[in-house]
């Protein structure tokens, strides 16, 4: 065993930094000239894919070629709008009203027994048909579907209010920190693992004990006040080393300004690392709501949202699944495009987990760029 | 290195002090004391507030109520949960362990399956393993685990024991089952279309076997490791075992792992029969514990027993098998209690039990109560663990990439070392450095998990501590949960930075 | 050794082990292989039973223990004086003793113990046990007030040497506190309690011991002998020794909480009723054993009564549906009735109503629709406003469409005091003319009237405060917001609130109406007056009406039932012409349990499903599965 050890990094000495910037996709290809065939032979596809594009041009190239990350976006867009049109909304005192005849308040009489869908389905008897109430109605006659959607729509605005705060003050947290460093860094690190000790869950739960019962959003900002340590520590690491770079140098030698060093120079090379972070926490927003609703410290009546929905019908699981099932489907539809659409931007922005070419694409690279040397040597 | 950690311990504790300072204004900030009474048509109800006011020195500023609690804390005194008169120290005490059995095992759980899944797709990237498994990895994601925990109860519990009742497969739904094995199987295996049919026919034809063979011995309702499953599986943990402890290569360690193994069919009978039953009355936890031990120490007495250079490698070996293979033994002598356990009257045939962490009026020995705690601690575990097993395969499937990216890798295929062993030795080993870092910080998300957990299947844990206090405004509870939760977080942080500097010699952790 | 060597050693060594131990497999009947002798498994008959909250002490008459968890477990274990019978007629339980008047006036009631009355350690249940609850809840005997105890923020009493010099009982009840003294006979069968002030619900004042006053003594006092205890206690309260109260109260407070399991000393959960305490898990269950030695009618059937505790209804349903629980009284909701329903042949689900009501209080003193001063002091303004309010309130559309799917034989509350069943219900109703003055069908066109009458102009903001997380006060502000708006007299606003509580006494100003529920834990008729007598403490609405608090301090010294029915049917007739509010229903309930376990009967009351235990029985018929039936 130990005859082997010098193929690890354990004695390399040296580290990948993880960053972004755009140079370095040509410059670790070019460092790679000399090392063996098959590595020459996957940078010449590499190269070949993103020859005359820009770093921006590449990451949406990549991400738009991702599927599970197109269908999910789709997806996503799909219900939002879903959601909105659909009952309208409320902007403080402008009323927006949506194409669907309910609200989620109005009492309607109860159509079928225990207010069962109205959905048919093509395989049904009856054929395909929305009618009156597709989603079900509630005991008291109140339109399912109307709910549902004013629970995507309470649960979209609870998550991108998280995602804005989180990413607003985690930035800002790891920004400075790595910047600065030195005693900046270590208060605010510090401050860092203060919000860190605790699982959100718990500091959720008791924040949610006093704020949940209000308006959606005072819980929302206070969560995002909460969940952004995560992020802060990646952008810490990403401007400590983005500090040492020589585009940093330059900028600094030019005469620009810290902030302008800190918010034109470095954080667009930091934003793959923040838009994939900001993406995940928002998935686990969702579910941090629906899991706040659940221990009773959520989203409470008359406020909707799909948690609250699920935990006040869970009781229902058995006997009235309509009540369940359609805004259970929504939270796992909407936080599973969220997933893939960051698991899309995360293969986009980082390079190092690239696609293994398989051996036959290896082959023909090999073939090809052999021809080419054949060609150049003639 | 020392001072590292001196430091640490210190900034550390720093960090709790301000932690339980900002901890207990938040919970006083949001707790109501009173608020039960401003209901109540006792007509004592105004005195009583007044009692109970002056009892919780609600009219003191709440940094006067903190000075004092922090005073008793830092002296050992928790404090009491004043709507009980029960001191909080007791609560602690078996909800602490309740809380760490469970998030021990969802861990290690979720560790070995979510790292294993996430290799085997990283290695097939872009495939339709890799799509099946990602997908089920964000679906996991995705999915409230209140939810996850009620399907558990409904077809985990359940329906399991309602199969139990009558436990016969079906012969289609044995045909159906190898059949997605199989399928899985050559999706997972991976290369040409031959190589894929022949793996997915064998592990077809495997799983049916298998099957059949619980049908046929009655397994279902006599669970047990006879000769032939006790062989296979031990032969199969010494060759695991031994290619991630030190590789196949090393055949000192091989054979070390194999005596372990022979030891320990020789061992079966004698241990399991005879010294198990001998120890029935006596037997405790720590008991068992130190037959473990016992256990590493033989197995690492074989490993220095074969000598070599590299004695040390063959003893880590032969020790972690030696402790397997113990548990083997052990998880049989378990297991034979299982008939008696279902017939008792407390159980009723239904074994998987959905509610606390042991049966009422069981009765029984120490081996009845360590299969009763398992059938009660499978579907709480298993709905914690799928939350953080997606983790892992997503975790490990990216760490597993960036290391197949390394120069390191490139250089030893260009050795011509085949690609088992590249993957094994160089790629998957690697690979698990930065778990070191995941691990601690997961383990304090599950613990968060553990909130929900506890409280579906009421496990009498911390979680379900806080959760019930945080709702009767407890705030004596309520604070020790969260200064053990915030303690167990630093530390774990500490440890993590400390693994991981001893597992990757590039980091250096600087005073 | 070469390595080829050592592996044909190995070869050899497992060939030959797998040829000792293949013949040597140890005869698997003696041992466990079949799950044989010694695995020690309980196989009593046993009934387990969910409930929504732990068990966690002994003394339920201390702040602490006075719980329902806590009181359903001393149901099983202790007997008292008397008990409720399905009727909620309240039956004397002779087995225990007995009580009765001795004098009107002042009252004066004798309570004597049965002789073969005893506790599970021998000791007579006696007068003794009885002194020491009066003694402690009365308060009589304090000598600190509870403001002079001075605390620090974890409850921990910081001028502890003080108070461990003073006599301080915490669980002190006003009502036992109108008994101003007490006497014993000489062998301690008999007490005789006067009564300072006349106290109509005299009966279910005083009706058993608490915990065993010897226990008590011994612990604090430090004496061996039970007897000799007892005299200790006794002396104790009749020379008024502070010396020895001290000690007694101290240990009376703080002796009888549990901590994670039963204490090693048995004493601490003595025993004179059919079962007694075996095991205890904290936040799990406790565990009944039947007592061989018990003698009264109310014996024990089943051997183990396992009270399990999990707060989730839901989960309960799926423990019962698993065979964890036998028995559960959850709260009910129409989805948890269905949920119970759909188990199948295999359970039986009984539906009925439990002890709390719903109800809509009018806020009378707050600037809003219904104060007087918003109409220049106008009385009948104000009176026919509220009225018309209370007219619109679409009682029966809420029973039917919240509460009947629950319990079909749902109706409409009528009584602000009697619960529905109880003996006094139909007379008071008939008495108070709640049904005539708010009919149940809306009575739109008598509302209108009323209204053209007070010459408001409609509609009217009214402000309606509830629980803003409980679903079903949601569900009955929709339903009546429905009904409002169209009649269009009144606005309904909704001011639900999660501090809907506190806000009751401390924001009245913001609400002008408020619907919740009250529970009542006994049929005492006293109980009613903290709600609308004059100044009373859960009178948040400044009713006040001389004639109710006349009635009233008649009705509390009154202990002839008829007289008390009357007396009742009067005050609520002053309540239904005052427009004070309407009751709504009384809350559903819903037992479910497997049919193995027989004569489950629960009542509306306290204990609820734990009443008639001595009927339960198993039918043994372990084997069979309802997952089949199911």
């Amino acid at each position: 065993m130990s005859n082997e050890r010098n193929d690890d990094p354990f004695e390399t000495g040296e580290t990948s930094t993880g960053s972004l910037n755009p140079s370095m996709t040509a410059a670790t290809t070019a460092a790679d000239d000399d090392v063996v065939d098959d590595t020459q032979a996957e940078n010449a596809i590499e190269l070949r894919e993103v020859e005359g594009l820009s770093q921006g041009q590449i990451v949406r190239r990549r991400f738009f070629r991702h599927t599970g990350a197109m269908i999910g976006l789709v997806v996503l867009i799909l219900t939002a709008v879903l959601a909105i049109t659909s009952i309208g909304f409320t902007l403080g005192p402008i009323r927006i009203p949506g194409w669907w005849q309910y609200s989620h308040t109005q009492l309607n009489p109860i159509l079928n027994p225990r207010g069962a869908p109205t959905l048919t389905w093509p395989w049904d008897s009856a054929g395909f048909a929305i009618g009156e109430h597709p989603f079900g109605q509630d005991e008291i006659g109140r339109d399912i579907f109307a709910r549902t959607m004013k629970g995507v729509q309470t649960s979209l605005i609870v998550m991108a209010v998280i995602g804005a705060v989180a990413t607003l003050v985690g930035t800002l947290i790891g920004a400075f920190s790595g910047f600065f460093r030195g005693k900046v860094d270590t208060v605010l690190m510090r401050f860092t693992d203060l919000i860190i000790t605790l699982p959100v869950i718990v500091i959720g739960a008791v924040l949610g004990k006093k704020l949940g019962a209000a308006d959606p959003i005072p819980l929302a900002l206070a969560l995002g006040a909460v969940s952004w340590t995560g992020l802060a520590r990646l952008v810490r690491g990403d401007f400590l080393s983005l500090r040492e770079r020589e585009f940093v140098d330059a900028a600094r030698v030019a005469g620009a300004s810290t902030t302008r060093i800190i918010f034109k120079h470095m954080l667009p090379n930091a934003i793959g690392v923040i838009i994939v972070s900001v993406t995940l926490l928002m998935s686990s927003a969702i579910l941090l709501e629906t899991a706040l609703s659940y221990l009773g410290f959520g989203i409470q009546q008359p406020n909707v949202s799909l948690g609250q929905m699920i935990n006040d019908y869970q009781g229902a699981f058995n006997t009235r699944p309509w009540l369940f099932w359609w805004p259970g489907l929504f939270i796992i539809l909407i936080a599973l495009c969220i997933n893939f659409i960051g698991d899309g931007l995360r293969d986009a922005f980082d390079p190092r987990q690239k696609k293994i070419p398989s051996a036959r694409k290896m082959a023909r690279a090999d073939r090809r760029a052999a021809r080419v040397a054949a060609r150049a040597t003639a | 290195m020392l001072i590292f950690i001196v430091r640490r311990t210190l900034v550390g504790l720093a960090l709790l002090l301000v932690a339980s300072f900002v901890f207990y204004m938040l919970v006083d900030f949001t707790i109501d004391p009173l608020s039960d009474l401003r209901t109540s048509t006792d007509p004592s109800a105004p005195l009583q507030m007044e009692q109970r006011i002056e009892m919780l020195n609600l009219d003191a500023p709440p940094w006067e109520r903190y000075i004092d609690w922090l005073f008793a804390f830092v002296t050992g005194d928790l404090g009491v949960a004043w709507r009980t008169g029960r001191s909080v120290s007791d609560l602690l005490g078996t909800a602490i362990i309740s809380t760490i059995q469970l998030v021990s095992f969802a861990t290690v759980a979720a560790i070995v399956l979510g790292v294993a899944v996430g290799i085997v797709s990283a290695l097939r990237q872009y495939s339709s393993f890799d799509y099946l498994i990602t997908f089920f990895a964000f679906l996991m994601f995705s999915l409230p685990s209140f939810w996850v925990a009620v399907l558990l109860k409904q077809w985990g519990a359940i329906g399991f024991n309602d199969f139990l009742v009558d436990p016969v497969i079906a012969p289609a739904v044995i045909v159906g089952i190898s059949l997605v094995a199989g399928f899985l199987w050559q999706l997972a295996v991976g290369g040409g279309a031959k190589r894929r049919a022949i793996h997915g026919v064998i592990a077809a034809l495997t799983v049916a076997l298998v099957l059949v063979y619980m049908q046929v011995t009655n397994w279902w309702l006599q669970p047990r490791l006879d000769w032939v499953l006790l062989t296979l599986t031990s032969l199969g943990i010494a060759v695991t075992v031994t290619t991630l402890s030190t590789g196949l290569r090393n055949r000192r360690s091989l054979y070390t792992a194999l005596t372990c193994v022979v030891l320990g069919l020789v061992l079966y009978i004698p241990v399991r029969y005879y010294l198990f039953s001998m120890l029935t009355p006596s037997m405790s936890y720590g008991l068992a514990a130190l037959l473990g031990l016992l256990a590493i120490a033989v197995g690492m007495g074989i490993g220095w027993a074969w000598r070599g250079p590299d004695w040390k490698q063959s003893a880590r070996t032969g020790g972690i098998t030696a402790f397997l293979i113990a548990g083997l033994i052990f998880l049989d002598k378990v297991l034979s209690y299982w008939p008696a356990y279902m017939s008792a009257p407390a159980i009723n045939n239904r074994p998987i039990q959905t509610i606390g962490d042991r049966a009422p009026n069981l009765g029984g020995n120490f081996w009845v109560q360590v299969l009763d705690g398992y059938t009660h601690l499978i579907l709480p575990s298993l709905a914690l663990m799928l939350i953080s097993f997606a983790g892992y395969t997503r975790f490990s499937r990216g760490s597993m990439l960036e290391v197949m990216n390394q120069d390191y890798i490139r250089t030893a295929r260009a050795k011509g070392i085949n690609e088992r062993t590249v993957v094994m030795r160089h790629g998957f080993r690697n690979s698990l450095i930065p778990l070191a870092s995941i691990v601690p910080v997961d383990i304090i998300g599950l613990i968060g998990g553990a909130l929900i957990t506890e409280r579906i299947f009421s496990r009498p844990g911390m979680g379900q501590l806080f959760i019930a206090n945080l709702g009767a405004d407890d705030i004596d509870p309520v604070m020790a949960y969260l200064v053990i939760v915030a303690f167990l977080a630093i530390l774990a942080n500490i440890v993590a930075d400390l693994l991981y500097a001893a597992l990757d010699p590039r980091i250096r952790v600087n005073a | 050794m070469k390595i080829r060597r050592l592996t044909a050693f190995v070869a050899g060594a497992a060939a030959a082990a797998l040829a000792v131990s293949a013949c040597t497999p140890p005869d698997e009947g003696g041992d466990t292989g079949t799950g044989g002798d010694d695995s020690g498994i309980q196989t009593d008959t046993a009934v387990t039973v969910g409930w929504n909250q732990p068990f966690y002490e002994y003394n339920t008459s201390s702040a602490t223990g006075n719980a329902t968890a806590n009181a359903n477990i001393l149901y099983l274990i202790q007997e008292s004086f008397n008990y409720y019978d399905p009727e909620l007629n309240l039956v004397q339980n002779e087995d225990f003793g007995t009580y009765e008047v001795i004098n009107e006036d002042p009252l004066t009631v004798e309570y004597t113990f049965a002789d073969d009355n005893k506790w599970s350690d021998g000791t007579p249940v006696d007068a003794v046990d009885l002194l020491l609850q009066w003694g402690a809840t009365s308060g009589h005997f304090n000598t600190i007030g509870d403001e002079e105890i001075e605390y620090d923020d974890e409850g921990n009493v910081t001028n502890q040497d003080e108070v461990d010099s003073n006599v301080y009982f915490n669980g002190t009840s006003a009502t036992v506190g109108y008994i101003g003294d007490v006497e014993l006979s000489e062998d301690n069968k008999t007490l005789t309690a006067t009564y300072d002030v006349n106290y109509a619900d005299w009966e279910v004042n005083l009706t058993g011991a608490a915990v065993p006053a010897h226990v008590v003594a011994m612990h604090a006092l430090d004496i061996e002998d039970p007897a000799e205890a007892k005299q200790a206690v006794k002396d104790a309260f009749e020379n008024e020794d502070t010396e020895a109260l001290a000690a007694i109260s101290k240990f009376w407070n703080e002796g009888f909480a549990f901590g994670d399991s039963l204490p090693e000393d048995k004493s601490l959960y003595l025993s004179n009723g059919a079962y007694e305490l075996v095991e205890m898990v904290a936040g799990q269950y406790v565990t009944l054993q039947a007592r061989e030695d018990f003698t009264g009618s109310h014996a024990a059937s089943v051997e183990r009564i396992t009270v399990r505790y999990n707060e989730d209804p839901m989960q309960q349903v799926l423990a019962l549906e698993n065979g964890e629980i036998d028995v559960m009284a959850p709260q009910a909701t129409a989805d948890l009735v269905e949920a119970l329903n759909g188990l199948g042949d295999g359970y039986t689900v009984l539906t009925g109503i439990d002890g709390t009501y719903e109800h809509v209080d009018l806020q009378f003193t707050n600037g809003g629709p219904f104060d007087p001063e918003t109409y220049g002091g106008d009385e009948e303004t104000a009176l026919k406003v509220r009225q018309a309010f209370l007219k619109l309130i679409p009682r029966q559309e809420i029973v039917d469409k919240l509460i009947k799917p629950l319990n079909p034989e749902a109706e409409v509350r009528q009584s602000y005091n009697v619960v529905p069943g109880s003996p006094m219900y139909d007379g008071v109703v008939a008495a108070n003319g709640q049904a005539e003055a708010f009919p149940l069908e809306n009575d739109v066109a008598g509302a209108e009237a009323l209204m053209e009458e007070a010459g408001v102009e409609t509609p009217v903001d009214v402000r309606i405060l509830f629980g803003a997380s409980n679903a079903r006060r949601q569900q009955q502000y929709a339903i009546m917001a429905e009904a409002f708006n169209q009649s269009g007299l009144f606005n309904l606003v909704d001011a639900s609130s999660d501090d809907w509580g506190s806000m009751l006494d401390s924001a009245t100003d913001q609400y002008d109406a408020a619907l919740f529920g009250w529970q009542s834990t006994s049929t005492a008729v006293t109980a009613g007056n903290a709600n609308y007598g004059t100044g009373q403490i859960n009178n948040f609405y400044g009713y006040s009406n001389p004639e109710v608090d006349e009635l009233q301090d008649q009705l509390s010294v009154e202990t002839d039932p008829a007289e008390q029915e009357r007396l009742l049917g009067e005050i609520e007739a002053h309540l239904v012409n005052d427009a004070f509010g309407v009751t709504i229903f009384q809350f559903p309930s819903v037992t479910a349990y497997r049919n193995t376990v027989t004569g489950i009967d629960p009542i509306t009351i306290s204990p609820t499903v734990f009443y008639g235990f001595w009927n339960w029985g198993t039918t043994g018929d372990t084997a069979e599965d309802p997952g089949e039936e199911g």
